[in-house]
């Protein structure tokens, strides 16, 4: 089955500054697929060059099986929740979604009725966009953009700004698009959220997509860390140096240590340190996540030299 | 095409359902009826200046004037009410491109379904309605007051028919057909102004301040101002063929466009709107949008 979206070596620039080095991925039909990173790492970038709106340097990028910068002609296959206020202030919920029908030229697929209840603001159809709260808004841009037959969801930020309960209800409903048939492509940075309905991850970190690849598999392929707390700190670093194959990640301000055991098992780092004469109050393996996966990434690029925005 | 029609479709859909569509109709149909009733004051006012001069020399006051002529209100009327048209139509397209792109927008037409070309062609269509209509509403709003305050009838001077009705009606309906295309024009002006700008309020401001100097300055190009499409638009400082039909509307004989400039004015504006909708649609097919 080919790919709802594939991106092949994109490369992006503005002026000098290389937004997007040779980034390649795909989004499987089906999947809920995030574009996952920190700010300014070149998601929103890569989105805007894949959605036909930011013209790039170089590579190919199909969409639905069409050419990025022929996307109209999907048909309004694909659908698109963008980050901030995309919305006509001055109509209403229901007069939205008949401007966007109009655009998308045809009545057919899903009704304005059964996005607004979908989204769960049935009950501000006769309200005033520009009346509504920020989680309002964001339902209201995702039901415009499920009304008619959408194949491809593609959600910029959609997390960005809501409260506790405004996340879960989101997450929620993208879980139902899904099981629904929809495939979704969600750009995020607030990875332990995602992580709970991503069925894939595109990973990309100062223009450079460093992985590809289902959760199942980063998360099996994530080295396990170990949270080191042991008295007096300078003997516990140093007994860990030398151990072989042990990596001291971190020094936290409080003395905790972040450590890549490697080959080494937690039980000979523990008989290391108490060898060594130190009080080990603490040795905690942490569990493999998105966000472990995303640290480690951060770490790799660090030691590689690259600088990477907290 | 069909992108084009349903992006003018969805335009023409949010113009009625906004509000801005009917406050700017009747806007400018109150600009046009004021005008009437303005001038109609000022026919009173003089009148009570006869009378009191009369008193207060001794001499019986003059009889009370009758209707008088609509013609003239009513083309004086139109034109004021086309002149605050043309700059809502100019500040109404320059904030079309560039408002809707930093609203986002366009983004979402451009997803679902609109080309970049599509999304100028389909806004530069909903001019025309806009230019209609700005034409009917203003001129339906001057007719109303004209023919409750005065009557239609010939322009005569001292009983000899200058013009009478017909010839009027011809006139006038010359007049405007030379008003549709620079209308048109400077509403592609104002598209074209937006898709270079960066926001919706720098498109307004710069498309405003281009149109306005022109306005002011080009009576220091003399006979060259007519190769600009805005000299033949109703302004403050008019030239256009509106214009010149209030004069005739008030008897003026050598009112009136020669038959060069009037062609002039039924086709430069054309090449000028092609022009620039083309710098357009290169413009919007090559930003991000």
């Amino acid at each position: 089955m080919p790919a709802a979206l594939a991106v092949r070596n994109l490369v992006k620039s503005y002026g000098s500054v290389r937004a997007v080095r040779d980034a390649s991925f795909e989004v499987p039909q089906g999947s809920i697929c995030g574009l996952l990173g920190p700010n300014g790492s070149g998601k929103t970038t890569t989105l805007a060059c894949a959605l036909g709106l930011l013209p790039f340097d170089s590579g190919a990028i199909d969409v639905l099986g069409v050419p990025a910068h022929r996307i109209h002609e999907t048909g309004g296959r694909v659908a698109v929740v963008f980050d901030g206020a995309t919305l006509v202030d001055g109509l209403s919920c229901r007069q939205n979604l008949q401007y966007a029908r109009r655009t998308l030229g045809h009545s057919g697929g899903r009704s304005d009725d059964e996005a607004l209840q979908l989204t769960g603001i049935a009950e501000l159809a006769g309200r005033h966009a520009g009346g509504l709260s920020l989680g309002q808004r964001r339902r209201l841009s995702i039901a415009r953009a499920l009304i008619g037959r959408p194949e491809l969801l593609v959600l910029d930020e959609p997390l960005s700004g809501l409260d506790t309960v405004g996340v879960r209800a989101m997450l929620q409903l993208f879980t139902r698009l899904h099981e629904q048939g929809l495939t979704l492509l969600v750009s995020s940075h607030r990875l332990p959220e995602m992580e709970t309905i991503l069925t894939r991850a595109a990973i990309i970190m100062g223009g450079q997509l460093l992985r590809d690849a289902s959760l199942d598999e980063l998360l099996q392929g994530q080295r396990l860390r170990l949270r080191v707390r042991a008295a007096p700190a300078p003997d516990a670093v140093a007994a860990l140096a030398r151990l072989p194959g042990v990596t001291l990640l971190e020094r936290r301000p409080d003395d905790e240590l972040v450590v890549l055991p490697g080959a080494t098992s937690p039980a000979a780092v523990n008989a290391a340190l108490v060898a060594a004469g130190c009080a080990v109050s603490a040795l905690v393996p942490e569990r493999s996540t998105l966000l472990s996966v995303f640290e480690s990434l951060v770490d790799e690029q660090r030691a590689q030299g690259v600088e990477v925005p907290v | 095409m069909k992108g084009t029609l349903r992006v003018l479709s969805a335009e023409w859909y949010r113009a009625r359902h906004s509000r801005v569509l009917a406050v700017g109709a009747f806007f400018l149909a109150a600009v046009a009826a004021l005008r009437v009733v303005a001038a109609w004051l000022a026919d009173r006012a003089n009148y009570a200046a006869a009378v009191q001069r009369a008193l207060s020399q001794s001499r019986p006051a003059p009889p009370p004037p009758g209707p008088g002529n609509a013609w003239s209100p009513f083309v004086d009327g139109w034109l004021a009410g086309l002149t605050v048209a043309t700059l809502l139509l100019l500040i109404a397209s320059a904030r079309s491109l560039a408002g809707d792109r930093e609203a986002g927008l366009l983004r979402v037409a451009r997803t679902r379904s609109a080309s970049r070309t599509a999304l100028v062609l389909g806004r530069a269509l909903l001019g025309i309605l806009l230019v209609l209509g700005a034409l009917a509403v203003t001129g339906l709003g001057s007719f109303a007051v004209s023919s409750a305050l005065y009557v239609f009838g010939p322009i005569t001077e001292g009983g000899f028919t200058i013009y009478a009705q017909d010839e009027l009606r011809a006139e006038l309906l010359s007049a405007l057909l030379a008003t549709v295309a620079p209308l048109l024009a400077t509403w592609v002006f104002g598209l074209c102004i937006s898709s270079l700008a960066r926001g919706g309020t720098g498109a307004v401001s710069a498309a405003l301040a281009i149109y306005l100097g022109f306005d002011l300055f080009k009576e220091v190009l003399g006979p060259r101002q007519y190769w600009v499409f805005a000299a033949f638009n109703p302004s403050f400082v008019d030239k256009s063929c509106l214009h010149e039909m209030s004069g005739i509307a008030r008897g003026m004989s050598d009112a009136g466009y020669s038959q060069a400039l009037y062609a002039q004015n039924l086709w430069l504006p054309w090449p000028w709107a092609a022009g620039m909708l083309l710098v357009a649609c290169l413009v919007m097919g090559r930003r991000a949008l």
